[in-house]
């Protein structure tokens, strides 16, 4: 896969430049073009029917490299994803080679101010009837809102939560491109706000009642995967960049290795991302499976890939000193990055609350977590 | 009788009812309609999906997206035991 190792070789060196300025749309072509995009779709169409390992691999070498790129990647193949499981067939045919292909790129949007995490407080209505229905809604941080052609959009309509691919060249549409957040900052982030706007039926995704309960969740679901082996990519290359500093830099006579505080965060940290990177390799195990764990045991690959991200970002910043806090630092941006992925697909807290939820009903069930599968 | 031609087992219908109080964490009956009793959130409805494609061996698509489909132990037992007779009249 030699297009994938030159992708991965140009955004190693570019990463910090578009962290400055947005990811181009060119380089979604690139990333079409080393077959990533919603690389788990089938062949038919226009994917490399990767599984869920295969998937979750090329995440973790994308994170560890840029997260912005790594976000394309969990947003085009968590809408394709969906599309692919709750769509129609003739919804699959449209839409999925224009997916893989990097043609149209797909945005989800499933956050309102009065509704983030909680996804039962969604203001966004869909009305109407006939040959399209009106969205109208305010949807923010959208993950590549402001490149994107599509957004798959979850609202409340008179027959209960629907779920539209709406094209976003459509009237009424508003992309408010955002800049200067904490981290994340080439993902070409943007507030979407839909006046009446226009949907076709033929866009409408799985059947009104099912929008957020299984369209969204299903989105929400497989973009928590990629995220989650981004963030151990993430852990893995912070650690790496901290552990080379720590053995090359020498001061006053002293590689910083020989340091006994600077080795134990060294050891600290390698463990928390091997851990997290194991929770990822089970978390691919179930979905593999098509194990009803697999929700659960993705929840607990994120929520852990993304703290040991964090951490591993802290860790090499400080271990790195001023150098891990100069511009276009990779450490320095994942140390801005790392965090958005403790609050992304589902805050910390909610996993926490499912996971204690999981550790009961397995208590219930009479068998351990992680066991019985 | 069930209205749509199968009759699901009981054995399943029992297992169901059990497999839904672990879920739900409420000792339900074989008729309690636990959506209406607001005990599925999203993670749950879409894990039953899940639970009752793997265990059962069928493919649940937008075409079987109907709450009657899920709503009961009952309604449950019988969705899968028509699509298990539906699938394998297919294939012989």
């Amino acid at each position: 896969m030699s297009a994938l190792r030159a992708l991965l070789r140009r955004a190693e060196s570019e990463a910090a430049a578009w962290d400055e300025s947005g990811l181009p749309r060119e380089v979604v072509a690139a990333a079409a073009a080393a077959g990533v995009l919603a690389m788990d779709r089938a062949a038919e169409h226009g994917g490399a029917g990767a599984d869920a390992r295969e998937t979750g691999r090329v995440a973790a070498e994308l994170g560890a490299v840029c997260g912005a790129l790594r976000s394309l990647f969990t947003v085009q193949g968590m809408v394709a994803a969906t599309v692919d499981r709750w769509g129609t067939r003739a919804q699959r045919a449209r839409w999925l080679p224009e997916f893989t292909a990097g043609r149209v790129i797909a945005a989800l949007a499933a956050t309102e101010a009065g509704a983030g995490s909680d996804l039962s407080g969604m203001a966004t209505r869909f009305t109407g009837a006939g040959a399209h229905r009106l969205v109208s809604g305010r949807e923010l941080w959208v993950t590549f809102g402001a490149l994107a052609d599509v957004a798959l959009v979850a609202g409340i309509s008179e027959d209960g939560p629907l779920a539209a691919l709406v094209d976003l060249d459509a009237p009424g549409v508003t992309v408010e491109p955002v800049t200067g957040q904490l981290g994340l900052r080439g993902a070409r982030l943007a507030h979407l706000s839909f006046d009446a706007t226009p949907v076709p039926v033929e866009n409408l995704l799985g059947r009104p009642g099912f929008g957020i309960s299984h369209i969204l969740g299903t989105a929400l679901d497989h973009g928590r995967y990629t995220i989650a082996w981004g963030c151990a990519g993430m852990a893995r290359a912070c650690l790496a960049d901290a552990a080379a500093h720590a053995d090359e830099r020498t001061q006053s006579g002293t590689r910083l290795a020989e340091h006994q505080s600077v080795l134990a965060a060294l050891g600290r940290t390698s463990v928390r991302a091997e851990a997290a990177w194991a929770l990822c390799e089970r978390a691919a195990t179930d979905r593999i499976d098509r194990s009803p764990d697999a929700q659960f045991s993705t929840i607990a690959a994120k929520y852990a890939a993304a703290e040991a991200a964090v951490l591993a970002a802290d860790t090499a910043v400080q271990v790195m000193g001023a150098g891990g806090c100069a511009p276009g630092s990779r450490v320095a941006r994942c140390y801005r990055d790392a965090k958005i992925m403790q609050i992304i697909e589902g805050a910390r807290e909610i996993a926490e609350q499912d996971l204690g939820e999981w550790a009961l009903r397995c208590a219930r069930a009479g068998r351990s977590v992680g066991a019985g599968r | 009788m069930d209205d749509k031609g199968s009759t699901p087992d009981s054995d399943l219908v029992e297992r169901l009812v059990r497999h839904f109080g672990v879920v739900t964490g409420t000792a339900i009956g074989p008729d309690d309609d636990y959506f209406a009793m607001g005990l599925i959130n999203s993670l749950r409805a879409l894990e039953i999906v899940t639970y009752l494609e793997r265990t059962f061996e069928v493919e649940i698509d937008i075409e079987d997206l109907d709450l009657d489909n899920f709503r009961t132990a009952r309604r449950a037992a019988a969705f899968v035991t028509r699509k298990r007779t539906a699938d394998s009249g297919a294939i012989r």
